[in-house]
């Protein structure tokens, strides 16, 4: 345990102290023995991100179920606490007993976006640990990280000791246990991570060469020690009867997800071609509807939430979705607890459900079109029409409704200055759409926020191969659309930094020579780099300046078929050559359709994980 | 029914802030499926008022919160229920009825008393002490959104002793001003030394004809 009297002197002085005391409501206590088994789950951003990550709540929960091990929590020190703890020289610690991380006997970090790496660096250096994998000694914590960005954890490659691919449930009690089996007889760090290299959904990055041809492209990856040559992401089969905390911890602080989440479905069957998830979560599996309402009802009784949320990637596609709504909203009417239906898809957004929905409370109407142009949206597979929109959209004006949230995507593979300001005709219609409800139905002016966000190729896609747009052309594109959004009154235009989309490009799809510039980064001050008000891009292109490495190979460069990528060593089940095939119909501006109507042979049914 | 809550907010919850800690209360009484009302309109949500603001970080054995209850029900079943409920770090002290025509807690607010533990120079802070409530004027500078202000803060201080060894401060806390003790302990540092203490709010009370009295009973004995 660290001085917790030279901690509460630090605490006064930081903004949001409760980030760093634990004692919620639902942390779970247990008593430290010789033997325990002491897992951290380390989440790179702050608290309030963090408690709000479902995968983590999950598996904290889900963990301590199992007799002999204990799982705390740990967040990223916001830069006033990590300076603070860097003055009064206390290493960053555990919530649930304050336990120094370098302590522990496996770390878990939760990676689900890129630009959180250099938070990965400062927790493990806070914490004690040395930065590199191949510097740790047998003492000291196993370094492991799983979630999203671990389909390419190349760029994180030299400081984690393994990844977790696919479905934590699944892994992290073998894993475990094999730990424990260790642990029992001496543990050697080496030996441990050969071995658990033997379970389904484990890579160990450190038993693979790696050798690049004079381009720089990768000429070969080797396994060593009878590494499998490629590691295949474990998944839940029986989703309904899996696991599920239904007493989870309850902030004190306000989070970002400040809610009870029930988790409706896995994967999707869209097969947007632009979405890593549509692809690396297949395949499609749902929970019955009963056991929703079970596990919503308890979750309440439990944590005495307001507001209930349906997660998945898309609810609407739901099989249930309409039984679901109107059973929860006749559950908690009268109590207080509202419902949130987020990531609702156009198509699916029926009359009689949207005025279930409205009567418990109004939640706005939120769309993702993607793209400004139907050629554009055929192209990456967003199968909306703008009539779809358009009908939504009128309903829900002619309810009172007044504002409109629209997500879309610049800098989409084939997209021309015409899709761009399609946009703009999209938003310019709506405005006509509304004032054409009769006055007495409208309320209040019309309000549109329009973001557009920059695409960046994700591993796994059709557009795996494709090169992102230039900074230059997305500057000129925002620049574009700005103009053309400016004379329609009541719209709100949001864009990201262009800078950052291109870091985010590079890690994506970088490989592990990255390493180098991550390290680079963070030494000279980068953390946070999600935040816009700490993010600095001049250190990072310093970074890539000192050593040596051209963003650009990574984010704008067209990669051929034949390349050997840097996470073709991960087996998502979806195989190479329909995710090519799906390229080349995008290039044609050919859809296809959702696979529950048929399958489209993904390679998911042939790797013994669909049907 | 008005019902009127007494209650404790110690160790790591010294670190909720006033806000997170309105959500704390209304999250404990829908785990606790006691019949408070909610509000009407749009958004409903359980009203809570509290008598007053804790400052982040401190902790207090006195704190008070009152809320309307849609069907009466004894104090004492009210306290067993609230107190399975609450999260840890909030204790529930004791619960008092509150008749219809009593003034709100926090109207009725007139003074806080603060106990505060120090370490060592307890003669100098005593002799520090004894000079201030000897003067007619005090000056301390007070902070408010980046800009200090120098302001005479005697008129706030109601009494300052010494009970058990501690440092005791009665101050003002009303909706027309607050004092709060590290304004009087940062005066008694520049006049004694910098010290370390650690202050714990132990008392709300208000006036009634002249009288100190304790201010749960006061509205919960009001006529």
């Amino acid at each position: 345990m660290i001085d917790t009297d030279k901690l509460e002197k630090i605490l006064i002085n930081v903004s949001k102290p409760a980030r760093y005391t634990g004692g919620e409501l639902g942390e779970i206590k247990k008593k430290v023995k010789a033997d325990t088994t002491r897992f951290a789950f380390c989440f790179p951003d702050v608290y309030e991100v963090g408690m709000s990550h479902l995968g983590t709540s999950l598996l904290y929960h889900l963990v301590n179920t199992l007799d002999g091990v204990y799982a705390e929590r740990c967040f990223a020190p916001w830069p006033d606490m990590e300076q603070a703890l860097r003055e009064a020289a206390l290493p960053l610690y555990s919530l649930e007993t304050k336990t120094p991380l370098s302590e522990f006997d496996m770390l878990g970090f939760s990676l689900s976006y890129e630009m959180s790496y250099t938070n990965v660096l400062m927790m493990l250096e806070l914490g004690g640990i040395p930065l590199r994998a191949k510097e740790r000694e047998n003492s000291g914590p196993v370094v492991i990280a799983g979630g999203g960005c671990t389909y390419n954890s190349e760029p994180l490659a030299e400081f984690i000791d393994l990844f977790v691919i696919g479905e934590g449930e699944e892994v992290l009690p073998e894993l475990i246990e094999l730990y424990r089996k260790h642990q029992d007889t001496g543990f050697d760090r080496s030996a441990f991570l050969c071995a658990a290299s033997g379970i389904e959904g484990i890579y160990v990055p450190s038993m693979y060469d790696v050798a690049y041809n004079d381009d720089g492209t990768i000429k070969s990856y080797q396994p060593k020690n009878g590494a499998p040559a490629r590691v295949k992401k474990r998944v839940v089969r029986d989703f309904d009867a899996s696991y599920y905390p239904t007493s989870p911890i309850v902030p004190y602080l306000g989070v970002v997800h400040d809610r009870v989440t029930v988790e409706v479905m896995r994967g999707c069957t869209r097969g947007c071609r632009f979405c890593q998830a549509g692809f690396i979560y297949r395949p499609v599996r749902e929970r019955g509807a009963d056991t929703l309402i079970r596990q919503a009802q308890e979750a309440i009784a439990n944590t005495g939430h307001e507001e209930v949320s349906m997660c998945s990637l898309s609810t609407g596609d739901y099989s249930e979705v309409a039984r679901l709504v109107c059973t929860l909203s006749d559950t908690f009417a009268g109590s207080g607890v509202s419902l949130a239906v987020p990531s609702l898809r156009l198509d699916s957004f029926e009359g009689e459900y949207a005025a279930k929905l409205r009567e418990v409370r109004n939640t706005g109407l939120t769309f993702a079109p993607e793209a400004g142009t139907q050629r554009l949206r055929d192209v990456i597979n967003k199968n909306i029409t703008e009539n779809d929109i358009f009908t939504a959209a009128r309903e829900a004006f002619e309810t009172g409704q007044n504002g409109v949230k629209l997500y879309f995507m610049m800098g989409l593979p084939g997209e021309t200055m015409e899709d761009v300001l399609g946009i703009a005709d999209i938003a310019a219609r709506l405005r006509d759409i509304y004032y054409q409800v009769p006055k007495e139905n409208r309320n209040g002016g019309f309000k549109l926020t329009v973001s557009v966000a920059c695409f960046v190729p994700k591993p796994h896609t059709p557009f795996q191969w494709v090169a992102q747009d230039s900074m230059a052309s997305l500057t000129e594109k925002q620049r574009r659309l700005k103009d053309a959004l400016r004379p329609i009154k009541g719209v709100k235009y949001n864009w990201h930094d262009a800078r950052l989309s291109m870091l985010e490009a590079v890690f994506a799809r970088g490989d592990r020579r990255l390493s180098a510039v991550l390290e680079s980064a963070y030494r000279s001050g980068c953390r946070f780099d999600s935040w816009m008000e700490l993010f600095n891009f001049e250190k990072w292109q310093t970074a890539f300046e000192t050593t040596g490495i051209d963003p650009d190979f990574y984010a704008s460069r067209e990669r051929k078929s034949e390349e050997i990528l840097p996470w073709d060593v991960i087996d998502t089940g979806v195989s190479k050559a329909y995710l090519w095939s799906e390229k080349q119909r995008g290039e044609a501006a050919l859809t296809t359709p959702d696979c529950r109507k048929g399958c489209m042979s993904c390679g998911m049914r042939e790797a013994g994980l669909c049907g | 029914m008005r019902m009127g809550l007494e209650f404790a907010k110690t160790g790591a919850a010294r670190y909720i802030s006033h806000l997170d800690l309105q959500r704390a209360f209304s999250r404990t009484i829908r785990r606790s499926g006691l019949p408070v009302k909610l509000s009407e309109g749009f958004n409903p949500h359980y009203v809570v008022s509290f008598a007053s603001a804790l400052a982040l970080g401190m902790e207090s054995v006195c704190e008070c919160v009152e809320m309307v209850l849609a069907k009466d029900m004894e104090p004492g079943e009210f306290l067993r229920s609230i107190a399975k409920a609450l999260p840890p770090g909030l204790e529930a002290r004791r619960a008092a009825v509150l008749p219809e025509s009593a003034p709100k807690l926090m109207a009725a607010l007139r003074s806080a008393e603060y106990t505060v533990d120090i370490d060592g120079k307890i003669d100098a802070i005593a002799l520090a002490a004894h000079a201030i409530m000897g003067e007619a004027q005090v000056l301390a500078d007070k902070t408010s959104k980046g800009v200090t202000k120098r302001i005479d803060i005697r008129g706030m201080i109601d009494d300052i002793w010494w009970h058990d060894g501690r440092l005791m401060m009665r101050l003002a806390a009303a909706p027309e001003g607050s004092l709060r003790p590290e304004l009087v302990l940062d005066v008694l540092g520049k006049q004694a030394g910098a010290f370390e203490y650690r202050v714990t709010r132990t008392g709300l009370y208000t006036r009634d004809k002249g009288k100190l009295i304790d201010l749960l009973t006061f509205c919960q004995t009001y006529e």
